[in-house]
């Protein structure tokens, strides 16, 4: 098995009147583990089975491997589909389950049933064929599944969200299992999901949509710490938003007039005087002013405490700045009051804040 | 409290009284030309009694007429079966598969043979084939019989579609199979036990079926039409013979089909209980080996 590059060019993707997926271009590399991370609703899913060739993109190619898959339906392409609810076929045993996409290419049965065994060995499931999915376990079942589609030699897997059935414990555990059973095969991997914990531990490159669009491509560092857009800045992680306008610029960083105060971030756009912009500060970049290094003069604020949340290596505060609802990580440390409450001084250095032009934020 | 209980006593004689009624009603009939069929009395009676007697019996395995009716009944029967069948699963398909706007003007077609009488059917089936010189016959029976039997079969598969899961299909094409492959491994193996309530239908259907068939027997004849025709001239006790004979059949049958699903329903069960019970084990297991375990990596006690 070798993953082979997929590539969406200037795809298009149209129901009747509505457009599910927007004029796109996507470069996934060959032996990539890639994520496509977004609220529900906002195309991924589209983009999956356009690729898998259940459905043809209205304008525009997709290439896997170099080659135009136009006109090649979904048991004509190099790809296997991990679907959401797994579809394992009930009333075949395991062994033939797996062994599906071999006797569709007329293996004989004796060679089937051996190859599934190998299979299901490489998932951990060795000795288990002649059940039916139904008498295995959640875990299980989504193992039969990655070893059916793996049965086809697939040079590109695409998984439709294949954790969301799975309690919180067996996901995180199919997580490293997943990305054990990419390494050891090569294959291209396609991953949607709605849940970033997913995206970004998992992924060598996350895509995030929104609204049929790609707004940004990145490793999951860049996407979380250089977020492109008001949505990928609000949907991955916690983020507090001061809205304003912009009213200096000063090598590199913008000042954002704001109710609250002036505001200095990195000017993540190169905005220009006068424009309309949002400051974006992480929970764990606001701090309280006087302890732990304090804040640069300027970027400071005055917020009432509401409320906190202990999480235990660290403490989720909520405040409120003129209405503003706001919250702070502070480090759960020795010399942090146990009580924290009334009014208080927080801030955050400007390296630590981004400015975007104002656009749409991901409503949680 | 005695008042509640003397309350429950009126109510519980109260519905051994109705089905004591319920079933006298049912079986009274069954049982009194049951009782004819023994009876040495030329006519089919109970009250003119002659005493006991086999010999209606033998006189049925003597009666040709009857005997060849019994035939064709089933050959007509199955050939029901065989052309309502996958006609009613076409007509399911394209119900359950297509959505135009016509859809709902194509489901009231198809079914309307189901409302339309069994007369018309039949008159209908004969007139129209008259223009190709095909006179009535089995092969006209078994045309116009299919005819409203399809509809009940295309009803039956509609059900069973409607809850098949179309992913399977999807899965089963993403891995290469050919629409063929897919039909015959996925589709038709979901829609067996349909196939098997659909056939058995359309043979009863198709058995006790009187209106259709004597406009479209043409000069033959099936077990229906037969009895039928001899009314005219009265009946004899080889009718009852018949009518004992479809009795302990349809006992029989009932019988063991309620043996089979309570033996499967416990096989069921069984598995169920056994799947629990690994379950508790892997739980227990993934306990002991703390919190980084979880249940799929537990060998199951099969394994172990």
């Amino acid at each position: 098995m070798h993953g082979k590059n997929v590539e969406l060019s200037e795809a298009v993707m149209r129901f009747g009147d509505f457009t599910a997926v927007h004029r796109s271009n996507l470069e996934i590399e060959a032996g990539e583990f890639f994520s496509i991370l977004g609220p529900s609703g906002c195309g991924k899913t589209t983009i999956l089975r356009m690729i898998s060739g259940f459905i043809e993109p209205s304008e525009g190619r997709i290439l896997i491997g170099g080659e135009d898959m136009r006109g090649r339906g979904p048991n004509n392409r190099p790809t296997a589909l991990i679907f959401q609810n797994l579809a394992l076929f009930p009333l075949m045993t395991v062994w033939e389950n797996v062994a599906f996409g071999l006797e569709a290419r007329g293996v004989d049965k004796a060679a089937r049933r051996k190859r599934a065994e190998e299979l299901l060995a490489l998932v951990d499931l060795a000795g288990q064929g002649g059940k039916k999915p139904t008498e295995l376990s959640g875990g299980q079942r989504q193992r039969v599944a990655v070893a059916r589609a793996l049965a086809v030699e697939p040079s590109v897997l695409l998984l439709d969200e294949p954790l969301s059935a799975l309690d919180l414990k067996l996901r995180q555990h199919m997580r490293s299992e997943l990305r054990e059973i990419q390494r050891k095969t090569g294959v291209t991997f396609v991953f949607i999901t709605h849940d970033q914990g997913e995206a970004l531990t998992m992924s060598d490159r996350v895509a995030v949509m929104n609204q049929g669009r790609v707004e940004q491509i990145g490793s999951a560092d860049e996407i979380y710490l250089n977020p492109r857009t008001p949505f990928v800045a609000t949907f991955v992680g916690q983020q507090n938003v001061f809205r304003g306008k912009v009213a200096g610029l000063d090598e590199g960083l913008a000042q954002v007039e704001t109710s609250l105060g002036r505001f200095l971030g990195i000017n993540g756009d190169g905005l220009g005087v006068g424009d309309d912009a949002m400051v974006f500060v992480r929970p764990e970049r606001l701090g309280l002013v006087g302890r732990n290094g304090g804040a640069a003069p300027g970027n400071q604020l005055e917020a009432e405490v509401e409320g906190r949340e202990l999480e235990g290596p660290f403490i989720n505060m909520f405040l409120n700045a003129q209405g503003l609802p706001l919250t702070m990580h502070v480090t759960n440390s020795a010399e942090m009051p146990a009580q924290l409450a009334g009014r208080q001084k927080v801030g955050f250095r400007s390296e630590d804040a981004l400015v975007l032009r104002a656009g749409d934020l991901a409503d949680e | 409290m005695s008042a509640q209980s003397s309350e429950n006593r009126v109510a519980q004689a109260i519905l051994n009284g109705y089905l004591a009624v319920f079933f006298l009603y049912m079986f009274a009939p069954l049982i009194v030309m049951s009782l004819a069929a023994f009876n040495a009395y030329d006519y089919p009676s109970v009250t003119q009694w002659r005493g006991w007697t086999l010999k209606w019996f033998s006189a049925l395995a003597e009666d040709d007429r009857i005997l060849i009716g019994l035939q064709n009944t089933v050959v007509v029967a199955l050939g029901v079966i065989v052309i309502s069948l996958p006609l009613g699963l076409a007509g399911a398909f394209i119900l359950t598969r297509l959505q135009s706007r016509w859809t709902g003007l194509l489901y009231a077609a198809l079914v309307s043979p189901i409302l339309t009488p069994g007369i018309i059917l039949g008159i209908s089936t004969l007139i129209f084939w008259r223009n190709f010189d095909v006179p009535g016959g089995l092969f006209l029976t078994v045309l116009a019989q299919s005819s409203f039997i399809a509809s009940y079969s295309m009803l039956l598969f509609m059900a069973r579609l409607q809850r098949q899961d179309r992913v399977l299909e999807e899965a089963a094409l993403d891995l290469g199979g050919s629409n063929l492959l897919v039909f015959r491994r996925i589709t038709l193996p979901f829609l067996y036990p349909t196939i098997a309530t659909a056939s058995v239908i359309a043979f009863l259907q198709s058995i006790e079926n009187y209106n259709t068939t004597v406009f479209a027997i043409g000069g033959d004849w099936t077990l229906v039409t037969e009895i039928g025709s001899r009314f005219r001239f009265g009946l004899s006790p080889v009718i009852n013979v018949i009518g004992v004979i479809f009795v302990v059949l349809t006992v029989v049958a009932a019988t063991l089909y309620a043996y089979y699903r309570e033996r499967e329903r416990k096989r069921v069960l069984a598995i169920e209980l056994e799947l629990r019970a690994m379950d508790r084990q892997a739980r227990l297991a993934a306990k002991r080996r703390g919190p980084e375990a979880d249940e799929t990596a537990v060998p199951l006690p099969a394994r172990a």
